[in-house]
């Protein structure tokens, strides 16, 4: 740790300790965060989302103010965790592409009809290089006109002719 | 109000209790409480928010006989259904995660309820609801009655719009509508295009008869004893030579008027592009990119030009030139002729394959050349950083991967370009071998049995006409993905045209001679985007000659309020009044003559610094100019320029500082002598001391004129006649600078806290 940089961290640490997270009575995630004298909703999101999936969580308010931050889900009870995963599955859902089944290009537009894990999928993505994003050098996001992002999970894993229809892109 | 529910999903909602048909409104999205897709209908009615959660399924109808219309039905599979009544809502709100979205309500005992999740492409929709419940909550009025246009999916296959405002389905506007479009286009040039087509067809002509007189009539008409023209070889030389001369002449004749006739239809697209440029909001502009506006205008009108000014007359020559020589050949002999026109679809279908094959390859290289640019870009652009922080070998590690990735591409092109292109040639010399084979077979034939066969003459003119059919085959392969993009950038050309701008001048507007400048908002709302409110009910009023200042945090919506003034944009409701006339009713002259605006973000055009100053007037005086550059404070920098105010700025020329920049279009903004005044954050760029400096300048100008000043130093703000303080583009506080210090509220706490900044940096009040 840098030097002086351990009082900062510790005193956003949160941990079984200093917070207690549940379910509201309709499912909602609340808690209880007496140093930062909260008790309500809370929202959570990942500081680095696409390699540290359930470390470094970032718990905010309504307001996006900060109370504090998870440095791991190791830090909770199971059943705390196991809530606290659940509410960042939620947050981060997105479908993940299994076979792309036809991609076609016009003007710029690239029109992708897909099969996924929620089914069969059709979307539109504008100017598809700034569209992919890489999460890693195997697993890549695509963001249609909406908005909306679908995750392909493995690069290497797809078959081969959805991968001879997508590595234009890559 | 009610929408067209299915009847089963309204079947079914009665049953549950739920009113549909008393439904204030009701939506489709398409995700249940758990995240998993499926349609979803929310229906809004007194009694509260009732939501099936369903799959729908087409089905075959049992008794469907050949006659009946419908053949098919929608079968209804139940997942889930939700109810909360209107009494125990309080509010209702949307909740954006990453890819989703979740409509919650606030509970009137304090607990918060999820309703559904649904899908960004559902966005719209459920702010709608959301906003309608809020104003059905304050005033009681219930959403007015209209009909969906369509769910941003082209009606007639079912794909996402591109964009979803437009409402263009680039998968279905089909070519013939585009090719429909541009005629008028050539229309103007009726008449050179018709002389294109006339030397087209000339052409195609008289390229037949080459083959003809060099082989057929100079070996059996002109060196045989027994041809017809035995020894006049001259007579031939002299036919060829004018043939010759006579297709060059058409040729040129060809070229020069299509070349003319593309330039002019290329320019009038332009000239048609910038016109509707000018003509569209500027919401337009900010919701794409610069870059590529420029790219479309300058390479698609050039796209279409080289298609039309080369490609179209050399297809049609090609064309024409292989249905004469057909027609010759089989004349002479159909079964060589079949010889030589059996291979072609199949040569024909091997181009094209290779150049799909290319386009691949070329576009999967253009894609490596682009990140090996970014990474050379980035790393020269930061070298500073990387030398400062010891990285040169990870960037040189960095530089060499996306490096050899590139070399690796070119060297897949080159390989295969070294191979495909000489086995493609090769195969069409063995089909040349095959028609000297058969047509030499023939020549003896004919020597045994004199006409079962060909003449030597007959022969070789087949030869030369075999490679008339063969050669062009490599440009119709092309020919087609040319036409593929020059309709591409057609579509682009007329969406750009046709575009219909969101703020408009209405018929008959009014046109006020002069503008006292009484400045009202009354209840102004608006969002940029749906369900993300900027402006929130929104009013003041600036009686004329006076000062307003607006106050806020960054994003808390004041520029918004300038857009608004300035029509750049049009508010959702409420009003904005100059003199008690609705901008919306004022002509554009009225609003961009009596109103002016320096905002933050200044823009030079390329020019002297004089011209830039007389951009808002240009028949302004020098004395005027220098004037207003005085009042400004840009006179003393532009003085230490030689060419003073007759330097040149703008892209590649004497570059500005932002502060300097922000002092000419403050100059530029005096000069035009506006009714009102819009500083938005206008000195922002420049240093205390010089902000101070044209403070005094600016109070002259602004005294006895409407000026709305948006400022983030509170200091320049303390001589403004009134006050308005700004959180989430609402007004929280309202006063005089005096008032609202001893309020003690929003606006104490920020100046309170400047107050303090600046005393740390040494600058006292």
């Amino acid at each position: 740790m840098i030097k002086g940089m351990e009082m900062i961290t510790a005193s956003l640490r949160l941990t079984g300790e200093n917070a207690c997270f549940a379910l509201n009575a309709n499912g909602l995630l609340t808690a209880s965060i007496p140093a930062a004298e909260h008790r309500g909703r809370v929202f959570l999101s990942l500081a680095f989302p696409f390699e540290r999936e359930e470390e470094y969580i970032s718990v905010q308010t309504e307001e996006k103010d900060e109370l504090g931050m998870i440095r791991s889900l190791e830090d909770f009870d199971a059943e705390t965790a196991s809530l606290l995963r659940a509410e960042l599955k939620k947050k981060y859902f997105c479908p993940k592409l299994r076979k792309i089944l036809k991609l076609v290009e016009r003007n710029g537009n690239t029109y992708w009809d897909c099969l996924s894990d929620q089914g069969d999928l059709s979307f539109t993505v504008r100017d598809v290089h700034r569209s992919l994003i890489r999460a890693s050098e195997d697993r890549i996001f695509v963001v249609d006109v909406d908005g909306c992002r679908y995750e392909i999970e493995s690069i290497a894993g797809l078959d081969r002719k959805s991968l001879a229809k997508i590595e234009l892109y890559l | 109000m009610k929408r067209h529910l299915p009847e089963s999903v309204c079947a079914s909602l009665k049953a549950k209790g739920a009113s549909p048909d008393e439904a204030f409104l009701s939506i489709k999205t398409d995700m249940a409480r758990e995240q998993v897709r499926c349609d979803a209908y929310t229906v809004w009615s007194t009694d509260g928010f009732a939501t099936l959660f369903c799959l729908e399924a087409v089905k075959k109808k049992e008794d469907a006989s050949f006659f009946s219309r419908t053949k098919t039905e929608t079968v209804l599979q139940e997942l889930d259904y939700h109810f909360i009544s209107a009494d125990e809502v309080e509010s209702l709100y949307v909740e954006e995660l990453i890819s989703t979205l979740r409509l919650v309500a606030r509970r009137r005992d304090g607990e918060e309820e999820c309703l559904f999740y649904a899908t960004p492409a559902c966005r719209k929709r459920v702010y709608e609801l959301t906003e309608a419940f809020e104003k059905y909550q304050k005033d009681g009025t219930v959403p007015e009655k209209r009909e969906r246009r369509g769910e941003g999916r082209c009606p007639r296959c079912g794909t996402p719009f591109s964009d979803p405002e437009k409402r263009t389905c680039a998968k279905c506007l089909g070519k013939r509508s585009l090719v429909k479009k541009l005629l008028p286009f050539f229309w103007r040039y009726k008449l050179q295009v018709a002389l294109v087509l006339f030397t087209v067809l000339l052409t195609g002509a008289v390229s037949v008869l080459f083959p003809y007189l060099n082989s057929r009539v100079l070996y059996d008409e002109v060196l045989k004893e027994s041809g017809s023209y035995y020894g006049m070889i001259l007579g031939l030389v002299l036919m060829l030579a004018g043939v010759s001369l006579l297709n060059a002449v058409i040729n040129m004749l060809s070229t020069m008027v299509s070349s003319r006739v593309a330039a002019w239809v290329s320019y009038d697209l332009k000239k048609t592009i910038f016109a509707a440029f000018e003509r569209l909001s500027f919401s337009f502009f900010t919701s794409r990119h610069t870059g590529r506006l420029i790219t479309q205008v300058n390479s698609d009108a050039e796209t279409l030009y080289w298609f039309f000014c080369d490609g179209v007359p050399y297809f049609l020559t090609n064309l024409l030139q292989m249905i004469g020589v057909g027609v010759v050949m089989l004349s002479v002999n159909p079964i060589l002729t079949l010889v030589i026109v059996l291979p072609i679809p199949f040569v024909f279908v091997g181009y094209y394959l290779v150049l799909r094959l290319f386009r691949r390859l070329q576009a999967e290289n253009h894609t490596r050349r682009s990140r090996f640019n970014g990474v050379l870009s980035d790393v020269l652009g930061g070298m500073r950083v990387v030398k400062a922080f010891s990285r040169e070998e990870t960037e040189i590690g960095r530089f060499d991967k996306t490096s050899r990735e590139l070399a690796a591409s070119r060297l897949e092109i080159d390989t295969k370009n070294h191979v495909i292109f000489p086995l493609l040639n090769l195969a069409m010399r063995l089909t040349s071998y095959l028609v000297w084979g058969i047509g030499g077979y023939f020549v003896l034939k004919e020597a045994s049995s004199p006409g079962n066969g060909i003449s030597y003459g007959e022969l070789s003119m087949f030869v030369g006409y075999l490679a008339m059919l063969y050669n062009p085959l490599n440009f119709f392969a092309h020919f087609f993905g040319q036409m593929a993009s020059a309709l591409n950038s057609l579509q682009r050309l007329f969406e750009i045209m046709e575009a219909e701008p969101d703020v408009k001048e209405k018929e008959n507007a009014v046109h006020l001679s002069s503008v006292r400048g009484e400045v009202e908002f009354k209840n102004v709302n608006f969002s940029y985007s749906p369900g993300k409110r900027t402006i929130r009910d929104v009013s003041f009023r600036v009686p004329a000659g006076q000062t307003l200042g607006i106050v806020g945090h960054t994003g808390a919506g004041k520029s918004t309020l300038a857009n608004l003034l300035t029509r750049l944009y049009d508010a959702e409701s409420g009003s904005i009044l100059i003199d008690g006339v609705d901008v919306r009713d004022l002509s554009f002259a009225t609003l961009r003559e009596n109103v002016a605006i320096v905002s933050q973000e200044t823009y030079l055009f390329r020019g002297t610094i004089k011209d830039n100053i007389r951009y808002a007037r240009p028949d302004a005086t020098d004395e005027e100019v220098l004037a207003a550059g005085l009042a400004a404070g840009c006179h003393d920098f532009v003085m230490t320029f030689p060419e003073g105010y007759n330097t040149r700025v703008g892209m590649d020329t004497k570059s500005l500082s932002g502060g300097e920049k922000q002092r000419v279009s403050i100059a530029r903004a005096i000069l035009k002598d506006p009714a009102i005044l819009i500083l938005d954050e206008a000195t922002a760029a420049m240093d205390t001391k010089t902000e101070r400096k044209i403070q005094s300048a600016l109070a002259a100008i602004t005294k006895d004129r409407t000026t709305i000043t948006i400022a983030h130093r509170l200091s320049t703000l303390r001589d403004a006649d009134s006050l308005i303080v700004i959180e989430e583009g609402k007004v929280v506080e309202r006063g005089t600078h005096e008032s609202l210090l001893k309020k003690k509220g929003v606006y104490h706490k920020l100046y309170t806290l400047q107050m303090e900044a600046m005393k740390t940096i040494g600058i006292e009040e």
